[in-house]
């Protein structure tokens, strides 16, 4: 009987876990594959950097094997870049690094290096220092539970910046609300 | 009958093509644009999984298709664009 209980209460623990984990339905490369063509996308039409640099860059990174997950972190900071006082400038380092011929995982891994020079946090790494991946929830691992428990929440944007890209007219291609970067880095500032 | 004969047959090349069209990949279904994709994006990213293999499998696709036209996506920055502006708009609401 105890062995009975000890096994229903076992098997319901571990749906239990397994139903609070998985908040996305979708596999976590397609998810990055998501966020990362939309930070590409917003990057690009922000002007934050080249077209032609970022499609140089993507293609380079994607044929040496270089994550989604990776790919998206780093123009997400570009996307960024009108909220992250640390991310300023960084399109102007992509290109140059660009320009002085860097590709692949070589920009990547330079890429990164300088976001973390800037304090732009949630790096992991191999041993050999190489970018494993982005932690991007700044949620402690919880994940979002439904869209009304989004990591994302209280990271909107600044009505600084709001007002700046109405300015602009480019309010509509800004990431925007709850749902808008889920896999942004941590927005607080320095 | 052998096979010979019967690929010899008018009926064949008809025969061929209603089996080349149900086999999956082989249809002829339209790829989405990026803005489509983009929406569609939006739509299954916190759906629960059955739901968004019924999204997806409406359109036409599987999730690794959808992953690979995202993907696609990726390397085009003028697509990135309109896949953007949709998954932005369509997120936001």
């Amino acid at each position: 009987m105890n062995r009975q209980l000890t096994f229903f209460a076992t098997v319901s623990l571990a749906v239990l876990c397994l139903s609070t984990t998985s908040a996305y339905a979708l596999d976590p490369e397609t998810l990055a594959a998501i966020h990362g063509a939309a930070a590409i996308g917003t990057a690009v039409s922000m002007g934050e950097i080249d077209p032609d640099v970022a499609r140089d860059a993507v293609r380079s990174m994607k044929r040496d094997g270089v994550s989604n997950t990776v790919i998206g972190s780093l123009f997400k900071a570009l996307a960024g870049d009108r909220t992250e006082r640390t991310g300023r400038g960084m399109g102007s380092f992509v290109q140059d690094a660009h320009a002085r011929g860097l590709r692949g995982r070589a920009l990547a891994d330079a890429i990164h290096a300088e976001q973390a020079r800037r304090g732009i946090p949630g790096q992991v790494r191999n041993a050999d220092g190489s970018i494993v991946a982005i932690t991007i929830h700044d949620d402690h691992g919880r994940g979002p539970k439904d869209k009304t428990d989004h990591p994302a929440r209280g990271h909107e944007r600044s009505e600084e910046v709001r007002q700046d890209e109405e300015h602009r007219g480019r309010s509509d291609l800004a990431p925007r609300g709850p749902r808008a970067n889920p896999h942004s880095v941590s927005r607080r500032r320095p | 009958m052998n096979s010979i004969t019967w690929t010899k047959s008018p009926s064949f090349p008809i025969a061929a093509l209603m089996a080349i069209s149900l086999i999956p990949g082989c249809s002829d279904k339209p790829p989405m644009d990026a803005a489509s994709l983009g929406r569609v994006a939006a739509e299954v990213e916190f759906v629960s999984p059955d739901e968004a293999t019924k999204i997806l499998s409406a359109k036409g696709y599987n999730e690794t298709e959808f992953r690979q036209a995202v993907e696609e996506v990726m390397v085009n920055p003028d697509s990135a664009v309109l896949f953007a502006r949709a998954y932005n708009s369509s997120s936001a609401r």
